[in-house]
């Protein structure tokens, strides 16, 4: 909308207005103008960077990222939604959600191997987290591939890194970060479980590998202690947090893995009664649990608290109202949940259809302090939307330092 | 923005405060109706304000000034005029132990100056002044703003950054240089490389 707006006026490179008017802005004085400019959505301060040198001299530094950082919107992790089309690339389709604007923005679509040819392989799988997005592709061998997010995609300068290869390369794995809450001092990567392809078959021994990488320091992929064998397995695990969890959203086992230690402890299986799947969201230090309860007519979606090294130790935080339930998941059957997803962290906790139905809706619910729950319904995608025979979808918050400044793409230093 | 026609009446009432006063040097500020402590602001067009002592405290530029024993005669703020400072003294009564500043204001505590000032939450009714506050076109906002900047006074700026950032907001890169009078200085290459380069942010 914005370029043909631009289009159709005279070059805007004449002053505008009268002169008085043009020194007003100097006058507020390079301070103010930061302030200011600190206080703007994320999309508005990439956009304020190409108003004129000076403003863009103000976002790009570094002092300007931490200002913003410091502040509570910018630590709102947003929805990412990649709706991938396996027969039409061209069909694929990208949206994320900024909670501090509550606006959706269209993204790039990713094509990881856009330099191998047209045709790309529709087996990418890639997952976002503490922001980055991973990517593992496998059309000759596997690779590990990463990028800052909201630069992984497009006709922008190719961001993407590769790692060394895995000790035991894996398609969709677990991925997380681990050490800090973004590109920034100790951030590390760490996979587990996946499938393992040997010959295109599965190989079900190594699906437990746990590897960690430092993407600041020099060497490779580092092997760990594998996820304990209760998750041998089973079927997608989940992750999320500043701890590293693995969930398995139908068997309700839960391991952490303690960093330090370099170990998986706090094995145990968390599933209320008539539960029968759910996710596992970290909110700051604590765990919720969200799951859809049966038995109740119609289901319900209900939040628990999770209760830190307690066997059976759960405590209900409420339920989504039924209503925005009934919207979301129209029908009768019990099936029409299956589709049913949650991701989340920090607080937020996004559900959403990953069936295409009325074009893939969501709410989020701020979980706050003295356990309320805040749901509220998205603003629809910004259509037209595609239908997509497979949805990728996870929550990050995105570090302003991870999309401007420095411009090296890289965000492996801070 | 119609408030700043009492500014004058109001401070024709005080002139007459400080004579009766007759105050000394070493004497605390004066006081106003009530036994309480008030000062004299005086914006560039010669109008004068009184303001409540502690009111005035909002202001970091004011605080020091008092400290430092100015707050005795009119002070001069050459660079506000008179409907601008009238904006703000109105903005500092309805602020009074707002926690945005009122924390700061408790940690330079001197002789138990501000006990009865406890921090308090701001009440819709502050929200609903604050939203009223700003309610003004663009040149009075900057008035504002500047004014915000000079006084150091952190609510008052709050205030009118959140409303300047809510303007700029979602506005296109050429509403926003038109807004703020700024002139391209990039080539039409380097800013259609900056567009390419995020281009989701310029749809």
């Amino acid at each position: 909308m914005e370029m043909t707006r631009a289009a159709s006026r005279a070059p805007s490179t004449t002053p505008a207005g009268d002169p008085a008017r043009a020194c007003l802005w100097t006058r507020l004085g390079t301070d103010l103008t930061e302030l200011i400019l600190s206080l703007l959505p994320l999309r508005s301060i990439v956009r304020a960077g190409a108003v004129c040198k000076f403003w863009r001299s103000i976002v790009d530094h570094p002092a300007f990222a931490s200002r913003v950082a410091a502040t509570a919107p910018a630590r709102m992790p947003w929805f990412f939604l990649y709706g991938q089309n396996n027969v039409h690339l061209r069909r694929n389709q990208a949206f994320a959600f900024d909670p501090a604007a509550g606006e959706w923005v269209h993204l790039p679509p990713i094509y990881l191997s856009e330099g191998d040819g047209p045709h790309r392989h529709p087996d990418e799988c890639f997952v976002g987290s503490g922001g980055f997005i991973f990517a593992t592709s496998a059309a000759t061998r596997t690779s590990f591939c990463y990028a800052p997010l909201l630069r992984g995609g497009g006709s922008a300068a190719d961001p993407w890194r590769e790692t060394p290869p895995l000790h035991f390369s894996r398609r969709n794995p677990v991925v997380g970060v681990i050490g800090c809450g973004g590109p920034g001092a100790g951030a590390r990567f760490i996979v587990a479980g996946g499938v393992r392809l040997v010959g295109g078959l599965v190989d079900i021994e190594d699906q437990l590998a746990v590897e960690i990488y430092d993407p600041a320091a020099p060497g490779g992929w580092q092997l760990c202690p594998p996820l304990p064998p209760e998750f041998r397995g089973s079927p997608r695990p989940w992750s999320g947090g500043e701890s590293f969890y693995v969930f398995g959203i139908y068997s309700g086992l839960l391991a952490r893995f303690d960093l330090s230690g370099r170990a998986w402890s706090g094995v145990r299986t968390l599933r209320p009664p008539r539960v029968s799947f759910s996710f596992l969201v970290a909110c700051g230090e604590q765990l919720v649990l969200a799951g859809l309860r049966g038995g109740d007519n119609p289901p319900s979606l209900v939040l628990w608290r999770v209760a830190d090294g307690v066997e059976e130790g759960w405590r209900e935080l409420g339920q989504m109202p039924e209503g925005m339930l009934a919207v979301m998941f129209e029908g009768e059957e019990e099936e029409r949940f299956a589709s049913l997803r949650c991701v989340g962290v920090d607080g937020l906790l996004y559900v959403f259809n990953e069936a295409h139905h009325r074009g893939y809706p969501a709410c989020v619910c701020e979980v706050g302090g003295g356990d309320r729950c805040n749901w509220k319904e998205l603003p629809p995608l910004p259509g037209p939307v595609n239908r997509f025979h497979r949805v990728i979808a996870f929550c990050s918050a995105v570090p302003l330092d991870s999309v401007i400044g420095r411009g090296d793409g890289d965000g492996s230093s801070c | 923005m119609s408030s700043g026609d009492s500014g004058p009446s109001s401070s024709k009432q005080l002139v007459q405060q400080p004579a009766a006063a007759g105050r000394s040097p070493n004497q605390p500020p004066l006081l106003g109706a009530g036994g309480r402590k008030v000062i004299v602001l005086k914006s560039g067009d010669e109008e004068e304000f009184e303001v409540d002592l502690l009111d005035a405290m909002q202001s970091r530029t004011l605080r020091r000034a008092i400290e430092d024993g100015c707050g005795d005669g009119p002070m001069p703020l050459p660079n506000l005029t008179g409907p601008v400072l009238a904006k703000v003294v109105e903005l500092f009564r309805r602020h009074r132990g707002d926690p945005r500043w009122a924390d700061e204001l408790q940690e330079t505590e001197k002789e138990g100056m501000f006990k009865d000032y406890a921090p308090q939450k701001p009440t819709a009714e502050v929200k609903g002044f604050d939203r009223e506050f700003v309610s003004v076109d663009r040149d009075a906002l900057f008035d504002l703003l500047r004014a915000a900047n000079f006084l150091e006074a952190p609510g008052l700026l709050d205030v009118t950054c959140d409303a300047a950032a809510d303007a700029v907001m979602n506005m296109t890169v050429e509403e926003v240089r038109e807004y703020f009078g700024l002139v391209n200085d990039y080539t039409p290459e380097e800013e259609a490389a900056l567009r390419k380069q995020h281009e989701w942010a310029f749809q």
